[in-house]
């Protein structure tokens, strides 16, 4: 087989990065802090390139959507083995208020033009947790989809998918052109090396705007306030288990 | 820089007034400047000889070296910089070659190595009979490699760390451009400069594996004229993701055309039209631009 895969890598803030609100709530602080490529999405490319590298796949196109930076993103992508990248560059209170009806739009819109047989993404991006790029895209494309992927076989012409279920595992087959999105348990990816990460200087990124696309990325929704969780309140420390059961009568919980 | 412009200005002014014992002196404080440098490189390259052209031995990052596989820390700049220096790029190894194989082209020359990158060119260039060449990076480490590669394969090459697009290359004959069309905006910039130095009568020969950006400016191909095709090695090929073949081009003036073309059939025994018809037809480019751009490539010829 010799497909075209198009992976979707979306640039966040680290994971190990520890959040915070701007002070009139208006959305996070971004400025001066540490992103990375959605780990989900990390997956994504992973299991792209190991399709590669089986030669299922003949060419791997990264794609990120949103301000300049996302090129380094792609870069990263570019570094663990994709042959070239997509960036539609969206940025300021545009990108804010961006949804994955959006981004699926433009997904869709490059999987037509770029002929692709297989869309991976990762099954959702940790900043927004919103697990819905796949399942769109796919409904937009009219193709099946594969869910929360934690293993992919492909056999002529479609894929065997094992899925994560709530409570086990699912195997479905889907044929081909098909959208999957990426589980945690998918694969562990690669790190970049000094020579690929070279290398990727010199692949390709084409840039385009949503309007290249023919997507309307004027906003849906307005942001009405941002939150910190509520901080956790300190415990108290108890002498004995008599003492545990005693609290927890006087709070109700037993 | 200070230091650099002063030694680009010493290096004019030898041409001008054309006193050998200048160049001399800017060698040798020039080399001072970037031996620092050397133990760096060596700690990190091995010296290979498993490229297109096995006669020039060169310091490069490959699969024996520890930093082959060592994974990089994100967002952490490495000791090296961007070390563009240390792998020997198709387009590069290509002009390399073909320079080698037809040293008529820089014999007696003064050739400008641009983006030299390992130096490798410059050193083929010499190799191949140039009156000089002069191995021009922004980057102070490839110079310090072009610097210890020449030393390695027993040439005297001249540097300049200036960026010298824009420039008027008078003291130049022969530009070389190996795998320098990567990046769009850097393409156009290029572009827009090398066919201005066609315009001057500079002969300038371009290295590149099909990367998409030496399509995306249709004037620039256009004026550009397919000279050879070089298969790559396993081993590059490997690491350079379906790039299967490395190209050379000469800009041409499009007035000069039939001429130019009389001097390329004397240039290029090797080849006949026909071979070369057939041959690019068949390559598997990865993207679709370099298709468009090959197809339209062999209609030139």
């Amino acid at each position: 087989m010799s497909l075209r895969i198009l992976v979707g890598v979306k640039r966040v803030i680290d994971y190990a990065v520890k959040i915070r609100v701007k002070p009139d709530k208006s959305g996070v602080i971004t400025e001066g802090v540490k992103h990375s490529m959605n780990p989900f999405d990390e997956i994504a490319i992973e299991e792209a390139v190991r399709m590669k590298e089986k030669k299922i796949a003949k060419e791997i196109v990264a794609f990120s959507c949103g301000p300049a930076q996302c090129q380094e993103t792609l870069r990263t992508a570019l570094a663990m083995g994709a042959d070239r990248g997509i960036h539609v560059e969206v940025a300021g209170p545009q990108y804010e208020t961006l949804q994955p009806l959006h981004i699926s739009k433009m997904l869709a819109k490059l999987a037509k033009d770029e002929q692709i047989d297989i869309i991976i993404v990762g099954k959702q991006a940790i900043d927004d947790d919103c697990n819905q790029t796949a399942q769109m895209t796919a409904a937009l494309l009219d193709w099946p989809q594969a869910t929360s992927a934690s293993k992919i076989e492909a056999k002529d012409g479609s894929l065997q998918v094992v899925r994560e279920i709530d409570g086990g595992l699912e195997t479905i087959k889907v044929k081909l052109p098909t959208v999957v999105s990426a589980d945690l348990r998918l694969n562990e990816p690669r790190y970049a090396t000094l020579p690929n990460i070279m290398k990727a200087k010199k692949k390709p990124i084409k840039k385009l705007t949503p309007k290249d696309l023919g997507v309307d990325v004027s906003p849906r929704i307005q942001i009405v306030t941002v939150e910190e969780p509520p901080v956790r309140l300190a415990g108290a420390k108890v002498e004995n288990v008599d003492m545990v059961v005693e609290k927890l009568k006087a709070l109700g919980h037993a | 820089m200070p230091v650099m412009c002063s030694l680009q200005s010493q290096y004019l002014l030898f041409h001008r007034i054309g006193a050998p014992f200048l160049l001399k002196r800017s060698v040798s404080s020039q080399n001072s400047l970037y031996s620092k440098y050397c133990k760096l490189i060596e700690s990190y390259t091995v010296i290979s000889q498993n490229h297109l052209t096995p006669e020039l031995k060169l310091r490069l990052i490959t699969q024996e070296c520890p930093a082959w596989n060592q994974p990089v820390e994100q967002n952490s700049p490495h000791p090296l910089g961007e070390p563009f220096w240390a792998f020997y790029w198709p387009g590069g190894q290509a002009l390399a070659r073909y320079i080698l194989d037809n040293q008529m082209i820089t014999k007696g020359k003064r050739v400008l190595d641009f983006g030299c990158g390992s130096g490798a060119l410059s050193i083929a260039a010499l190799k191949s009979g140039a009156k000089f060449s002069l191995a021009n990076d922004i980057d102070h480490m490839a110079i310090a490699a072009s610097q210890l590669n020449a030393q390695i394969n027993s040439v005297e090459l001249n540097v300049c760390e200036d960026n010298l697009i824009g420039s008027d290359c008078v003291d130049f004959d022969v530009i070389l451009v190996g795998d320098m069309l990567y990046d769009s905006a850097l393409s156009d910039v290029i572009a827009a400069w090398l066919m201005k130095l066609r315009l001057a009568k500079k002969v300038i020969l371009v290295g590149d594996p099909g990367r998409g950006p030496i399509g995306s400016s249709t004037v620039f191909a256009n004026s550009l004229c397919h000279l050879a095709k070089y298969e790559l090695d396993p081993f590059t090929k490997k690491d350079n993701y379906g790039f299967l073949q490395s190209h050379i081009f000469m800009k041409h003036h499009a007035r000069r055309y039939s001429r130019l073309r009389k001097v390329l059939c004397q240039f290029l025994c090797p080849w006949s039209q026909q071979e070369l018809l057939c041959a690019d037809i068949s390559l598997d480019f990865p993207l679709k631009s370099c298709n468009k751009y090959l197809e339209g490539n062999i209609s030139i010829l």
